[in-house]
C-alpha cells in the first residue's frame, strides 16, 4: 500500500495524467507545443551566431549575394526548428512508453493490494461468522 | 559496504518521513552552494554576493518548483553580469534562456545535478557527476553534463576576463559581447573537456548495458580510463601540459572514480552473488532473463516490552 501511496505522490503525480492520452495524441501534442520553442531556440542561436561571426556574415552576404546568403539563413533556421521539433517528437514518444511502464507496475501494485483487501474482508466474515 | 548501505536506508526512510522538510532543506542547501559558487566568480555586485542574503535568497526560493528555481539561477546569474557590462549580460542572458529552453524541455527533472555541476567542477571532480549519471540515469541526462559544462565555463570565462570587459568604454558593448562568444567557442580548454564529458558519458552508459556481473563498476573504471588517457592526450596535442595539470588530472579522476563507484553501489546496491538466470516463454516471445537481486537491509526495529515488577502490600 505504501509502495501505491508513494508512487501516487511522487511520480504518479505525472504519469497519472498522461493515462488519458492515447500515444499518438500526447506526442502530437508535444511536437505542436515545442514549435513555437523551437521558432525561439532558433532565432536566439542564429542572434548568437550573428554576434559572434558579424564580418562573416557580411563576407557572406557580399561574395554569394544577399538572395542566397538570406536562402540559405532560412534554410538552416527551417532545418534547426524540423530537427528540433522531431527530436521533442522522439523524446516524448520514448517518455510515453517509460511511463506506460510504470503505469503497468502500478496497475500490478493495485490489483495485489484489491486482493489483500478481498482476503483481508473474507476472513474477517468468516470470523464473524464462527463468533454467531 | 553494509554499513554505507543501511545508512543509506535510514536516510531513505527519514527522507519518506519527513519528505516535505527534508526536500526543501536539500533544496535550500543546493540552491546555497550553487549561488555561493556563482558569486564567488562572478560577484560583480557586492550586496547580492553577500553571504547572508545568498542563504536568504536560498531559504525563499527553495519554496519553488524545480523548474522555476533553475529560472531564478538564471536570473541571479545574468543580474550579477548585468553589473559587469550590458553587453556580456544580454549574450549572457540569451546563451542561458537558449539552454533553458532546450534542457528543460527534456530533462528538466535532472535541475539539481545542473545546480550541481560548477559545484564540482569548482572542487576539480566534475568527473563524478558524469560518471554516476551515465551509470545511473538515462541517455538524455548527457544534455545535463553538457550544459553544466557550459555553464561552468561561462562564468569561469568571464571571471577571468572580467578586467578586460570592464575596462573598455561604454560604446564598444558589441565588441565585449563579439568578444566574450568569440572567446568562449574558441577557447581549446572548453572545447576539449566538452567533448572529452561527451564521450566519457556516453562510453559509460553503453559498457554498464554490458551482459557481465559488475557492468556498473567497470564502466565506471572505463569511463574514468579514457578521462584521464583523453584529457592528457589533449593537454599534449596543445602543448599545454604541466606537472599541476598531469597530477589534476590522473589524481582527480582516479578519485572521482572511486567516489563514483562509491555512490553508485549506495544508489544503486546490486547483489551478484545472488543472481538468476530465467528462461520463459509466451506466444510470441522466448525471454531470456538475467534478474539481480537489490540489496536490501531493513532497519532494526527493536521494541521494548517495560514489564513492571508487582508491588507488594
Amino acid at each position: 500500500m505504501s509502495k501505491v501511496a508513494l508512487y501516487e505522490h511522487g511520480e504518479g503525480k505525472t504519469t497519472l495524467r498522461l493515462n488519458k492520452f492515447y500515444k499518438t495524441d500526447y506526442s502530437s501534442r508535444n511536437f505542436l507545443s515545442s514549435l513555437p520553442l523551437g521558432i525561439i531556440t532558433g532565432l536566439l542561436i542564429l542572434a548568437l551566431v550573428f554576434v559572434a561571426d558579424t564580418e562573416w556574415f557580411i563576407r557572406s552576404y557580399e561574395t554569394i549575394g544577399g538572395t542566397m546568403s538570406t536562402v540559405l539563413l532560412v534554410a538552416a533556421f527551417v532545418l534547426f526548428v524540423i530537427a528540433y521539433c522531431f527530436f521533442s517528437l522522439y523524446m516524448f514518444n520514448h517518455k510515453y512508453d517509460n511511463y506506460r511502464g510504470n503505469l503497468r507496475s502500478y496497475g500490478l501494485n493495485l490489483r495485489r493490494l484489491k486482493r489483500v483487501y478481498e482476503e483481508e474482508e473474507q476472513q474477517a466474515a468468516e470470523n464473524t461468522g464462527t463468533r454467531q | 559496504m553494509n554499513t554505507l548501505i543501511k545508512f543509506r536506508t535510514k536516510v531513505e526512510e527519514f527522507y519518506i518521513a519527513h519528505r516535505r522538510v527534508a526536500g526543501y532543506i536539500l533544496r535550500a542547501v543546493i540552491l546555497f552552494l550553487c549561488m555561493l559558487i556563482i558569486s564567488s566568480y562572478i560577484g560583480f555586485n557586492e550586496f547580492l554576493s553577500q553571504t547572508w542574503v545568498v542563504a536568504i535568497l536560498a531559504l525563499v526560493l527553495a519554496f519553488i518548483p524545480i523548474r522555476f528555481i533553475m529560472m531564478a539561477v538564471v536570473a541571479y546569474t545574468a543580474v550579477q553580469i548585468f553589473y559587469l557590462s550590458i553587453g556580456i549580460g544580454v549574450v549572457t542572458t540569451v546563451i542561458l534562456v537558449v539552454m533553458y529552453l532546450l534542457y528543460f524541455r527534456f530533462a528538466g527533472q535532472y535541475g539539481y545535478l545542473l545546480m550541481l555541476l560548477p559545484l564540482l567542477y569548482f572542487i576539480r571532480l566534475p568527473l563524478v557527476a558524469v560518471l554516476v549519471l551515465a551509470a545511473l540515469g538515462p541517455a538524455i541526462s548527457v544534455i545535463t553534463v553538457i550544459f553544466g559544462t557550459v555553464f561552468y565555463y561561462l562564468i569561469h570565462y568571464i571571471d577571468v576576463h572580467a578586467v578586460v570587459f570592464a575596462s573598455t568604454t561604454g560604446s564598444a558593448e558589441f565588441e565585449k559581447a563579439e568578444m566574450l562568444l568569440q572567446g568562449l567557442f574558441t577557447n581549446s580548454e572548453f572545447l576539449t573537456m566538452l567533448i572529452v564529458m561527451f564521450v566519457v558519458f556516453m562510453i559509460v552508459h553503453f559498457v554498464k548495458r554490458a551482459n557481465y556481473s559488475h557492468s556498473y563498476e567497470l564502466a565506471i573504471a572505463v569511463g574514468t580510463g579514457v578521462y584521464i588517457v583523453m584529457a592528457l592526450g589533449s593537454e599534449l596535442l596543445f602543448g599545454a601540459m604541466t606537472t599541476t595539470k598531469l597530477l589534476t588530472y590522473c589524481i582527480g579522476g582516479l578519485i572521482s572514480g572511486a567516489l563514483a563507484i562509491l555512490l553508485t553501489d549506495v544508489i544503486k546496491p546490486l547483489d551478484y552473488s545472488r543472481t538468476e538466470t530465467v528462461e520463459f516463454e509466451d506466444d510470441e516471445y522466448n525471454y531470456y532473463v538475467k534478474a539481480v537481486p537489490k540489496t536490501a537491509f531493513k532497519s532494526e526495529t527493536v521494541s521494548v516490552k517495560k514489564i513492571n515488577k508487582r508491588k507488594n502490600g
